[in-house]
């Protein structure tokens, strides 16, 4: 029976939250195993602080099940939970602070091993922290939940041209931070 | 710099598999001669890669998944998370359930090994018993199967024994055997001085005393044992119609099995289930629990009175962490296995018993599919009887793999209990 849900497209899943609690939470486990890795990497790597983030994507599906029954005419699921997470961490995010200070960085990976591949991953992680919410935003978009530039603009209010050019620039932010860091592997 | 800019544009487009044709070869001619652009073309795919290999950012922990479901009460027994199902006795049963079943399928499949090595369904034959040939020049001893057998024990004015009834073992003062109950012997006898008494088995035998034993006293040994001493014996006659020799195997078994070369008494076989943490974070939850999941099976040889040695398999789940190529790229696997293991284990008892209850070490060295596996354990065994114990040990695993050429180690620390059956 799970394999046939498994088989299940998203708008029929939603279809399942308008007949009954069974069959709701039949629906919203599939959806659960199919979207929580991009709901949760979306939160980990706005946030970066790994309690708070789990705290919202705990919330955001929470939510996602309280109203999937009157929203089945939202797109995509993906897009209806990175919105639900995204408006979440906005309000979380308007009193504290996002971001690691610049000489923080630098403190903290003075010693890194920058020939090693995953120490090198790390680095571009922690730089993506830098980074201010505007281009961090749909860099994790892009490159961590796979949506494409008309997704990204819709949940971020922007045109699909402005998304492309907003994750250029964050890589290319990144790309600066990580000059001093990385210049004898890439030069 | 605008230029640079430009092409920069390029590669983020080609990366992002959006460059058109038409500005392909433009990209390709400046990347052929430009170092430092091809850097940032190396810069761009490691931003794609990095993303891809943060896998801590994509698992969320089978903790948060559980409590994400109970917030919602919705059951998780069928989820990839793998967490409690909601309350009461149903969160109860969902949790334990399997370790239950595991249990109790465990003692049913020992005892059904048990019981097919050692039934004997009885019959009138009462004479059914294993014959040695008799040579005069030796004592030897002679041993029946079955509970309503006699043992005879030939033996000479050198050798020293009694013979223990089951139901009196604590009058056997001077036993001399291996430290376990000699559960193989059928009857006591003090053998005094120009006396003899008989048993209730050897009258249902129809021998109504024992032979006269003329001072002798009968050594107790194990049944693969001879005693070699003197000529004379406590039966004349070997071939009196008070004894019939029947087939070599005297023991009615199902299966049949010829132990002959063992003292089958020294064996005992263990079935157990087993509950376990693992030291590192779970980071992925459990697509299902495979049936009889950590159960043990051991058959253990008693070396001495306080030291078994054996074989033991077990069903056995790991969470492991390890880092391999996937989809053509280096990543961080984090798996929950469930391999069957087997190895040699042994025992060794270090305290005297106190109330039926003795301690003891274990450990264990083997092997699954994967890797190679060292366990090491202290447990507590209660004796509730004769035929089974009780037991329970606490223990810590470790399992030595290897992956994409490099060693990884991944241990877990848990509880083992279950039952051992003793033939």
């Amino acid at each position: 029976m799970k394999k046939a849900f498994n088989s299940y497209k998203d708008s029929e899943l939603l279809e399942m939250f308008g007949k009954g609690k069974k069959q709701a939470d039949q629906a919203f486990r599939v959806i659960y195993d199919r979207y929580a890795p991009r709901v949760h990497a979306y939160c980990l790597r706005i946030l970066h602080n790994r309690e708070q983030a789990e705290d919202i994507f705990q919330e955001t599906f929470v939510r996602f099940y309280q109203n999937a029954a009157g929203n089945r005419k939202e797109g995509t699921i993906s897009g209806f939970l990175i919105t639900i997470a995204r408006n979440l961490c906005l309000n979380h995010k308007r009193d504290r602070k996002s971001s690691v200070p610049y000489n923080e960085f630098h403190s903290i990976i003075t010693d890194a091993q920058t020939d090693n591949k995953e120490e090198k991953y790390k680095l571009i992680t922690m730089a993506l922290e830098l980074l201010s919410f505007e281009y961090k935003e749909p860099f994790v978009l892009r490159l961590y939940d796979g949506l494409n530039y008309e997704e990204i603009g819709n949940i971020c209010g922007i045109s699909p041209e402005n998304a492309r050019k907003r994750v250029f620039r964050a890589k290319m932010k990144i790309k600066d931070i990580l000059q001093p860091y990385l210049k004898e592997l890439y030069e | 710099m605008v230029l640079k800019m430009n092409y920069s544009s390029l590669i983020n487009d080609y990366v992002d598999g959006a460059l058109e044709a038409s500005q392909e070869d433009s990209l390709f001619y400046e990347l052929a001669n430009n170092k430092s652009l091809r850097g940032e073309l190396r810069q761009f795919i490691d931003f794609e890669k990095a993303a891809k290999n943060d896998t801590e950012a994509f698992v969320p922990s089978a903790a948060l998944t559980s409590s994400v479901f109970q917030r919602l009460s919705i059951d998780t027994a069928v989820t990839a998370g793998g967490a409690a199902a909601t309350t009461g006795f149903m969160a109860w049963f969902g949790n334990y359930s399997g370790r239950i079943i595991t249990a109790s399928a465990s003692a049913l499949l020992s005892g059904l090994l048990v019981f097919l090595l050692m039934y004997d369904p009885g019959n009138n034959d009462n004479s059914r018993f294993y014959s040695i040939p008799l040579d005069n020049d030796e004592s030897q001893l002679y041993a029946i199967s079955g509970s309503d057998k006699v043992p005879y024990i030939f033996s000479n004015n050198e050798s020293d024994a009694r013979i223990i009834k089951n139901e009196a073992k604590s009058e056997n003062q001077n036993f001399s055997g291996s430290g376990r109950e000699p559960s193989e012997i059928q009857m006591i006898k003090s053998v005094d001085d120009n006396s003899t008494q008989s048993s209730g088995s050897l009258a249902e035998n129809g021998l109504n005393e024992f032979p006269e034993t003329n001072n002798e006293i009968i050594r107790i040994v194990p049944l693969s044992s001879i005693i070699v001493s003197g000529n004379n014996s406590l039966f004349h006659d070997y071939s009196s119609p008070q004894f019939r020799q029947l087939e070599a195997h005297g023991r009615y078994s199902p299966i049949k099995p010829d132990l002959t070369m063992f003292d089958m008494h020294n064996l005992s076989f263990e079935a157990s289930g087993a509950y376990y943490d693992s030291f590192k974070e779970v980071r992925v939850g459990r697509s299902s629990t495979p049936p009889l999941e950590n159960m043990a099976l051991a058959v253990y040889y008693d070396v001495t009175e306080n030291l078994s040695i054996g074989g033991e398999i077990r069903n056995e789940f790991f969470y492991l962490e390890y880092t391999d190529t996937a989809y053509g790229e280096l990543s961080y696997i984090w798996q929950n296995t469930n391999y069957v293991a087997g190895g040699l284990v042994g025992k060794y008892s270090f305290f005297k018993p106190i109330n039926n209850i003795e301690t003891y070490l274990k450990g264990f060295v083997g092997g699954n599919k994967i890797g190679y596996i060292i366990r090491g354990g202290l447990g507590i065994e209660w004796k509730a009887s004769d035929i089974y114990s009780i037991i329970g040990s606490i223990e810590y695993t470790g399992l030595l793999h290897s992956s994409g050429g490099n060693s990884f180690y991944d241990h877990k620390f848990g509880v083992q209990y279950g039952v051992l059956f003793k033939l």
